[in-house]
């Protein structure tokens, strides 16, 4: 399966100094860009694709990767210390780490996220490195019918983070999913509640969305509390890694969250966001203590976290070996492989099996060399604690509007920001949860698509519709999981009365 | 300030209207030529998602109807105090009015005036402040202008 | 910046810098509007062009990516801006022809914008999966008639969809057409069994080799590309003549009407390099690109694929009526 031959190469290409500086400056610049409101993975290598042009293969996907994983990385250090997201991605950390920030274990909850991502990191670089060409068997087998099993089971994961009140949970992840449905018809192009502006053609833009949503209404909340005192410890202000015995009382976490992370990752379309909240949830399903979830405990950063950085790895695998990208991030990835004269697609690893041995020990490289980087970055974000409400406020805005705009130099997306900031900000005041808002944002487009597509493929027949095995394994896993908790609360209720 | 069951009861209430108005808006969908034939039709989906929003929402009004809460995650009342609901409700005008300035004025005006009004509605008048928000401003600017060659208009 | 600009007005509407303020164009960033997706081919080529222009010109030209919503916002965005040259629009057929042919644009391509040049360009071909069936061309359409086949796309009004509707006319055939997006999606999904035939690019043959079988050119003519992806493969005209299949797919850069005639002389000098071999040897291998240079030529090239599409999608009942 390996090919050592390629491997020798492919570490000799590595260790060459540029390649190395590039791999470096890219961890740096993604952690940048990542903890920007707004400005996530795709924006981040966009910027660098130019600067690929003059570069070989391998140091231009070393400067590439780096800004990937990285900026990935980077979205956690802002959801941890200022509750915002930097990245859909870090959608679910801020649920349990927000709050353990909150709580005055900021440094504990910032090196927890660090290692979880370090480890789905390299736990998907070396599950990759060794089963890559097999995996393209499997994402190849997915199409609208089976993505349409993996977003029904999405809906289940909005159910586990609804929050407190499964009826306000279930609102907010029903109007998420509507909201989805503005814009032009993907499918047909008939316009819906465009209300004449052709600015609303593209609906509802993800990103100044989900930042409106999280960051707008953090910073109204931090408006109206700028006068309190911010209780904390000068114990959070250290930033401590994880042991090695804590972190092995959570190794099935970490395990099962970079599995399902890589997973994910591979089905092209699905990115690290729906990666991250897949994990989180199956971590709160099988805890003793599903109940403390949401209140800032270590597996709850632990496990989305784990599971985001692995779905970089895993999105390169249909990027690579299909030429369909995994991830918005791996379709500006894909550009730079054309740019060098590369075609990827099934011929890919027989014909350059040094490049891509190049970019799964990259990825490892990349991943060592960002529990350093991270490690500088993460004692100034713990320090943040101490800068004033005031302070932050008017500059968590600026950055905001700032971000969004740059993305595309559009003041619609501004607006779209501010509109989604109101929504978070009352929402949020009358007791919603806003991540069950979030996850259907993001699944919404998926789940109407593949609804309809499957639809058509089936043509009316109910057999053919239900002919997928991949699909009918995920619906049976649903099943189960949903059969399993009333299963097991009695069996634990058995057992207690006896 | 604000008891939380009269404020989600109209919330839901909101809620339910829009929903209705959304749904009788997709009644009015047309799909072109060719392409209406394929598949369902484009209002279905949503509509779909707007039965399932008002149901649940029936369902919220319900409980706070009937048991006077719904077991979500809020606190007592809406606002914790008057200070505490005129500083969010200023710094809501605030961004807006900052939205309306970079719009019409370009974007130096509004990044010389974010800082002063914002803190203006969180009511803090120490300079020491208004001077780090006003460095943070510029560094910001910077970044964006020179580092990720945005042109800021 | 704002200011700037309007003291710079001032001045000018003093008599103080007349007409010497677009002598000295360009003097800051550009910024080159495309209405894809950042990685595709067509956001590639972009790039590519924005780096010999920038190049060329000695300021940062810089790609914004605006993708979506028809491609509706990204055309408008640019017509919002001033014409001075600033602002450039990477033009393609579903903004300058498709999505006016079908439905009701703010604005009207030959009208609004001055076009430059074309360079990318694309033919689309029918393939199917390596262990299909259809060997040929004609097993495939007896096929076909036998049953009603699934057919890949990558988005319903898409010149792909365009053709693949277009091959049913013709021949009389009836297709449940899935659209899968993007076209490499739209050739995995035939790979992994999603559909049972598809229309790709003619270049698309590079990345999936063995997996899949080309079929027939959906073209009339043969153009000279095609012998380099697809040797040996006949066109639609070429197998059944009297049969239409056509394809017009370029893409290329366009102003703002309205941008002085000096700006456009400079882009047209700094948009030559394009039409070099050195440029064309390094467009990635599954790019075809057909260099078409200067006002005049290619807006005729543009009227032709207006001509090509109005009478396909009034045959759909999808022309818009003016």
């Amino acid at each position: 399966m390996l090919d050592i031959a390629a491997l020798t190469t492919a570490s000799g290409l590595l260790i060459d100094p540029l390649t190395m500086g590039l791999l470096i400056l890219g961890i740096v610049v993604g952690l940048v860009i990542g903890i920007l409101p707004g400005l996530g993975p795709p924006i981040a290598i966009a910027l660098a694709l130019p600067f690929t042009f003059h570069l070989d293969a391998v140091p231009a996907m070393a400067l590439l990767l780096g800004i990937y994983s990285a900026a990935i990385y980077g979205g956690s250090i802002s959801a941890i210390a200022v509750g915002i997201p930097g990245t859909g991605a870090a959608i679910a950390t801020v649920l349990d780490g927000h709050n353990m920030y909150k709580s005055g274990r900021g440094g504990e909850a910032l090196g927890f996220s660090l290692a979880g991502s370090i480890i789905g990191g390299l736990v998907s670089a070396l599950f990759l490195m060794l089963v890559a060409p097999l995996l393209a068997g499997f994402a190849v087998q997915f199409g609208p019918r089976e993505y349409l099993a993996i977003s029904v089971f999405g809906l289940a994961v909005v159910v586990r983070v609804a929050g407190k009140s499964l009826p306000k949970g279930l609102l907010m992840g029903g109007l998420g999913i509507f909201l989805t449905t503005w814009g032009l018809d993907e499918l047909n192009g008939t316009e819906r509640y465009t209300f004449g502006s052709y600015h609303l053609y593209e609906g509802l833009p993800l990103v100044p969305f989900l930042v409106g949503l999280f960051a707008m209404s953090e910073v109204l909340i931090g408006a109206e509390r700028a006068a309190r005192k911010v209780d904390f410890s000068n114990t959070s202000l250290t930033v401590r890694l994880p042991g090695l015995k804590t972190l092995g009382r959570m190794k099935d976490v970490i395990f099962r969250s970079s599995i399902i992370g890589t997973v994910i990752g591979i089905i092209p379309g699905e990115g690290a966001a729906v990666g991250a909240f897949f994990a989180y949830s199956e971590a709160k399903r099988r805890s003793k203590t599903p109940e403390r979830y949401g209140t800032g405990i270590p597996e709850g950063i632990v496990a989305p976290e784990t599971a985001n950085n692995a779905t970089v790895a895993g999105a390169l695998v249909p990027t690579l070996t299909l030429g369909v990208p995994g991830s918005p991030a791996a379709a500006v990835l894909l550009g730079a492989l054309l740019i060098q004269g590369l075609t990827p697609g099934p011929k890919l690893f027989s014909e350059e099996p040094d490049l891509m041995y190049a970019i799964f020990l990259g990825l490892f490289a990349i991943n060592i060399a960002m529990m350093f980087i991270g490690l500088v970055a993460i004692r100034f974000a713990a320090q943040l604690i101490r800068v004033p409400t005031s302070v932050i406020v008017p500059t968590v805005m600026l950055l905001s509007f700032v971000g969004i705009y740059s993305v595309s130099n559009s003041f619609f997306n501004v607006g779209v920001l501010l509109s989604a900031g109101i929504l978070g900000y009352v929402i949020r005041k009358l007791g919603y949860s806003m991540v069950p808002l979030s996850i259907g944002f993001v699944l919404g487009p998926i789940l109407e698509n593949s609804l309809r597509q499957s639809l058509t493929i089936a043509d009316g027949s109910v057999t053919e519709f239900f002919d997928t095995p991949i699909g009918l394994a995920i619906y049976a896993a649903l099943a189960l999981t949903i059969l399993w908790e009333p299963i097991a609360s009695r069996r634990r209720r058995a057992t207690e009365e006896t | 300030m604000l008891n939380q069951r009269t404020a989600n009861l109209v919330f839901v209430v909101l809620i339910i209207s829009a929903c209705g108005y959304f749904a009788y808006l997709a009644q009015g969908f047309t799909t072109s030529g060719l392409l209406a034939s394929s598949g369902l039709p484009s209002k279905f989906f949503p509509q779909l998602m707007l039965g399932i929003t008002a149901f649940c929402a029936a369902i919220v009004g319900y409980r706070y109807l009937v048991h006077g809460n719904a077991g979500g995650e809020e606190d007592e009342s809406v606002f914790a105090d008057g200070k505490e609901a005129r500083q969010g409700l200023s710094m809501l005008v605030v961004a807006g009015a900052c939205y309306s300035i970079w719009l019409f004025f370009g974007f130096l005006a509004m990044a010389v005036l974010l800082g002063p009004l914002s803190l203006l509605a969180m009511g803090v008048r120490a300079p020491s402040t208004h001077f780090i928000v006003l460095f943070l401003t510029a560094f910001i600017t910077m970044i964006f202008v020179f580092g990720l060659d945005v042109d800021l208009v | 910046m704002n200011v700037i600009k309007l003291i710079a007005a001032g001045l000018a509407a003093l008599g103080l810098t007349g007409g010497a303020a677009f002598a000295e164009w360009p003097e800051k960033p550009i910024t080159y509007i495309v209405s894809f997706g950042a990685g595709g081919n067509a956001d590639i080529v972009a790039r590519m062009n924005a780096e010999a222009l920038s190049n060329a010109l000695g300021v940062p030209v810089n790609v914004i990516n605006k993708p979506g919503g028809a491609h509706i916002p990204a055309t408008m965005s640019v017509l919002e801006a001033p014409a001075d040259g600033y602002t450039l629009f990477n033009w393609s057929p579903p903004s300058f022809m498709i999505v006016p042919l079908t439905r009701k644009t703010p604005y009207e391509p030959l009208k609004d914008f001055i076009p430059l040049y074309a360079g990318i360009s694309a033919s689309n071909a029918l393939y199917v999966r390596s262990d299909s069936p259809y060997k040929t061309f004609e097993e495939f359409i007896e096929g076909a008639k036998e049953k009603k086949l699934g057919m890949g796309v990558n988005n319903l009004g898409a010149p792909p969809n365009l053709s693949a509707v277009q091959l049913a006319n013709e021949f009389g055939l009836e297709f449940k057409t899935v659209a899968l997006k993007t076209v490499p999606a739209t050739l995995a999904g035939l790979i992994g069994g999603q559909v049972d035939v598809a229309v790709g690019q003619v270049a698309s043959i590079h990345a999936y080799g063995d997996e899949i079988r080309p079929l027939i050119i959906l073209d009339n003519q043969r153009k000279d590309y095609f012998e380099k992806d697809l040797p040996g493969i006949r066109t639609v005209g070429e197998a059944f003549p009297g049969k239409n299949a056509g394809t017009w797919v370029h893409g290329g850069l366009a102003v703002k009407s309205g941008t002085p005639q000096a700006i456009v002389d400079k882009l047209l000098a700094a948009s030559e390099f394009m039409g070099t071999q050195e440029f064309i040897s390094q467009i990635p291998k599954a790019v075809s690109y057909d260099w078409t240079h200067g006002v005049e030529q290619t807006t005729a090239l543009i009227q032709s694929g207006i001509d090509l599409y109005s009478p396909l999608l009034d045959g759909l009942g999808l022309l818009h009526s003016r």
